[in-house]
């Protein structure tokens, strides 16, 4: 008995035309592939992605080498040496995050008590050498000025949340 | 434990802590018992080794019929007492200290240098609020400089005194103190000079906040990324314990091991700070060099060796001096012993900052344990400046005043003591080492004991004054225990062999204990493994030198040594450091690992043989010395040198016996040094001993370091014809030394008091005792 129900479905191509049917559907609904990278799909304020060292509105990096960063790490991709500056404030000499082992949990963000270090949502980036995966202080540095504003605005709309 | 009433000792009671029923010593504190007993009870004020002070109220507890909670650190235990310090009125009695402790206790953990090792942080953690209650403005200090050794943050202090209390009673300076009251007392310095104790690094590990702080350290790295490694001081002799804290293979800072033997919980400066000497990179050598035609040309290891290997086999073993310092490891004395033994040369010294060679070597005296030096009754310094030679037993010396021991010395100088000596009696090198004569003359009239030969001979010449009279019938009284403490400057001194010769009769007489203080922190392993020479070896002339971890700053006689090194044909110097002094003059430079580099075993000067491991990252081709020794015995041929790894050599030095100690008294000839105008005396000042603390520049920068002066009694300034402050030539059999003139009343008259273990002072032989001191020369 069902051998003969199988063969009926083959012979009227019953699941061809349902799965046709389907698609059909489909072409007429409202599309949600965007064309990326001409087009970007919206991004939450919380998006963890490169990271930057951001500076107080004077000028004054924020970051004071606390350490808590690398502390907290939990793939050990910050390495921090830190001395007395000649005005006597507690500064990094080095600030390196090896963006390789980094597996962007955010702990660093979280554990900054002076909102130094940040995941921007930037995701867009690349290196052409391997010895490029480790980033500096300087870079960090630079990418906070760049982005700042992009990065305050993603601050103040998690505010409430934080 | 189960014990009934009855069966309590009469110097305990029993006592109950949380339920569990403990026996604890008469007139004991709380915390005593609960320490004991593994209970834990939050405390900042308390220490153990500090007097109890009740000031930060944090060890509150809670026993039965008392009508409020008491602070354990200073409530004495009673029979049947109930102690609760888990019970609702002890943690909220302990809680609210904690709010008080913290309303004006800054929020910069992130950037204090105590975060992650911070009592009041750990604290907090489990009786601190999570939010403050306190709106009001915190309260804020101004810092003082304290030095180059502490920073002080002191908005963070928390009133604790430990800091005072240390330095009242163990460091016995006074410097620190608390001012104001209330809430506006702060801790301060009373004159705002900084501190000069010599053991002020203490009070670093005992703050249990960040208010004082390691200042070279300062913001280094954190707590938690140091690796901690056993490591043994090499400074001075005491074989103090420290733990190095490294990172990334480098050494950050040095800070106590606990050996209640030793050092207690307890660091001198010199410990703590010399390692900041092994990044000086101006003089540090990395790689082997040569001279050749004037110009020093970097080569490999091999080819170094070579060289020395040939010129080792084309001169006659005689023909060989080793001069090696004091703060080698014993596995180094080992081999070098060997391959000098195997060679078929007795020229080699390690004694280099001594000048009278008038006895054959003796193993140094060491009759009284370090840890039994503060139940000794009376104690006689003979040449020694303790305080500043082994500061750690200068604190058991003061130890010992402190419960009641009269305390005496005999030096060239008065020197500035923390506790108060019953009689200091001084004079020029020659004229102190008389009147020491003269207490032996006294000893012996009241004797009737006389010693003879030489020494008898010589006493046949002292008299004795009525002091020295009293000072005698006070050591002749009977069953007290007196220790005749025999220093750097007796040991350095050129009538070395009679002072040691002369304390050793007198000590017999007064069945009293000598111990004598050695240079540097293995010259007990050198002895043991025979790198002396019964004559000195400077006195012939030799082919090749040999510098093993020395300086020239290190002899003595370091114009003597110079032109040693001048006449010979090769000078190869194995050291971690070589300076121009000793670069102009040496010919091949093997970079050897200084002790915190290297592994090994060091003898203390109580005979106590401990080993340290590698802590510091060696920079460079920089090799450990036994590595080297080993290579270069196997290239000259010489059987044994087979050892794999430092364990091996380590098996064969702990095989060495030490000597059974005998004292000193085949005295054949006194040395007689004679002098005409100032008397030299040339005084290694408490950080130039060795080539690591000369280049620390944080004790280079403090307080109690040596200045390039030459200090004379005021009284001399007339007939010297020169005013302080002025430039000066120091002069010396022609040769002349740029000092500038200070004047102080602690030195006696016709005395002249030059630094040794200096740059400025490497034309000074300390054995030779007339100076004058003339305009300066250039």
């Amino acid at each position: 008995m069902s051998k003969i129900v199988k063969y009926l479905k083959s012979l009227t191509l019953k699941e061809i035309r349902q799965g046709m049917f389907l698609t059909q559907k489909y072409f007429f609904k409202r599309k949600f592939t965007v064309r990326y990278p001409e087009e970007k799909t919206p991004k939450s304020p919380r998006f963890r992605g490169l990271h930057a060292l951001r500076r107080y509105p004077n000028g004054e990096e924020r970051c004071i080498a606390c350490k808590l960063c690398e502390a907290v790490c939990p793939a050990a991709a910050i390495t921090i040496d830190s001395e007395e500056r000649e005005d006597g404030t507690r500064r990094t000499t080095r600030y390196e995050i090896d963006l390789f082992k980094c597996i962007y949990c955010g702990f660093c963000e979280e554990s900054c008590p002076v909102d130094s270090i940040v995941e921007t949502d930037i995701h867009e980036y690349h290196m052409e050498t391997k010895n490029k995966k480790v980033i500096t202080k300087e870079q960090l540095l630079a990418i906070g000025d760049m982005y700042e504003e992009q990065i305050a605005n993603a601050r103040e709309q998690d505010k409430k949340y934080r | 434990m189960t014990e009934t009433s009855n069966q309590v000792p009469d110097d305990k009671v029993t006592i109950e802590i949380d339920g569990q029923t403990v026996l604890a010593d008469k007139g004991s504190m709380i915390i005593h018992a609960t320490d004991a007993h593994g209970i834990n009870v939050p405390r900042f004020c308390y220490h153990k080794k500090l007097s109890i002070a009740a000031n930060c109220r944090m060890c509150m507890v809670d026993v039965e019929k008392a009508p409020k909670p008491l602070p354990a650190c200073a409530t004495p235990v009673a029979e049947g007492m109930k102690i609760y310090t888990r019970s609702k009125r002890a943690t909220s009695g302990q809680k609210n200290a904690m709010e008080f402790l913290l309303i004006n206790h800054p929020l910069d953990c992130p950037i204090c240098d105590q975060g992650g090792e911070c009592e009041l942080q750990d604290v907090a953690m489990g009786y601190g609020r999570d939010v403050s209650r306190f709106v009001e403005g915190k309260r804020s200090v101004a810092d003082e400089n304290l030095g180059s050794l502490v920073a002080s943050d002191m908005t963070r202090c928390i009133h604790c005194t430990r800091c005072v209390r240390f330095l009242n009673e163990i460091a016995g300076t006074d410097e620190l103190g608390g001012i104001g009251r209330g809430d506006r007392t702060y801790i301060a310095t009373a004159i705002g000079q900084g501190l000069d104790s010599e053991l002020s690094g203490n009070i670093i590990d005992l703050c249990p906040v960040g208010a004082l702080t390691n200042k070279p350290f300062r913001f280094k790295a954190r707590a938690w990324e140091l690796m901690a490694t056993a490591g043994l001081s090499m400074h001075d002799a005491l074989g103090s314990n420290i733990y190095y804290h490294t990172r990334h293979g480098k050494i950050l800072r040095a800070v106590p091991r606990e050996n209640e033997a030793i050092n207690e919980a307890w660091l001198s400066d010199r410990d703590r700070y010399g390692i900041h000497g092994l990044n000086h990179d101006q003089d540090r050598v990395t790689q082997p060099m040569v001279k050749q035609n004037g110009q020093w040309n970097v080569i490999s290891w091999e080819d170094a060796l070579g060289i020395l290997v040939n010129k080792l086999k084309d001169t006659a073993p005689e023909k060989v001096a080793l001069y090696t310092g004091q703060y080698a490891t014993s596995e180094e004395y080992y081999l070098l012993k060997k391959i000098f033994d195997q060679l078929g040369s007795d020229q080699h010294e390690h004694r280099l900052n001594t000048v009278d060679f008038s006895m054959p070597y003796h193993s140094p005296r060491h009759d009284v344990a370090l840890a039994d030096v503060a139940a000794q009754e009376n104690i006689i310094l003979v040449g020694s400046y303790a305080r500043h030679e082994q500061p750690i037993l200068n604190h058991k010396i003061r130890q010992a005043w402190l419960k009641g021991a009269q305390i005496n010395a005999f030096g060239p100088c008065h020197f500035e003591q923390n506790y108060d000596l019953n009689l200091d009696i001084t004079g020029n090198q020659l004229d102190w080492v008389k009147k020491l004569g003269a207490l032996g003359v006294s000893l012996s009239e009241i004797s009737g004991q006389r010693p003879d030969g030489a020494l008898g001979d010589w006493l046949k010449q002292q008299s004795a004054d009525e002091d020295i009279n009293s000072l005698a019938k006070s050591l002749l009284k009977n069953n007290q225990k007196v220790l005749f403490v025999v220093g750097h400057i007796a040991a350095r001194h050129p009538q070395a062999q009679l002072i040691q010769a002369l304390v050793a009769w007198m000590a017999g007489v007064v069945k009293a204990s000598v111990n004598e203080l050695l240079l540097g922190a293995n010259t007990y392993g050198a002895g043991v493994n025979g790198l002396y020479n019964d004559r000195d070896i400077k006195q012939n002339d030799h082919a090749v030198n040999l510098i093993y971890q020395a300086e020239i700053q290190d002899f003595a006689e370091p114009a003597r040594i110079k032109e040693c090194l001048v006449n010979s044909e090769m000078t190869v110097v194995f050291n971690a450091f070589c300076d121009e002094a000793l670069k102009s003059r040496a010919d091949l430079i093997l970079p050897i690992a200084l002790l915190p580099e290297s592994s090994g075993s060091l003898i203390n000067n109580d005979g106590t043989r401990q080993t340290a491991l590698v802590a510091h990252k060696a920079p460079g081709e920089t090799k450990p010395g036994w590595r080297v020794l080993r290579v270069l015995g196997n290239m000259l041929n010489l059987s044994g040198f087979d050892y794999e790894d430092v364990h091996e050599v380590m098996q064969q030095t702990e095989q060495l016996k030490l000597p059974v100690v005998k004292s000193p008294m085949n005295l054949k000839e006194i040395s007689n040094p004679k002098a005409k105008g100032l008397v030299l005396f040339a005084h290694q000042g408490i950080y130039d001993g060795d080539a690591l603390v000369r280049r620390s520049r944080p004790l280079q920068e403090s307080k109690i370091a040596t200045a390039d002066n030459v200090y004379v009694n005021p009284g001399d300034l007339l007939s010297i014809g020169f005013a302080a402050g002025d430039l000066v030539s120091v002069e010396q059999n022609g040769r002349y030394a740029e000092l500038t003139l200070a004047t102080d009343e602690a030195v006696p008259a016709g005395s002249a008091v030059v630094p040794m273990g200096r740059s400025a002072t490497l034309n000074i032989n300390a054995g030779e005792l007339s100076v004058s001191i003339i305009g300066a020369q250039s």
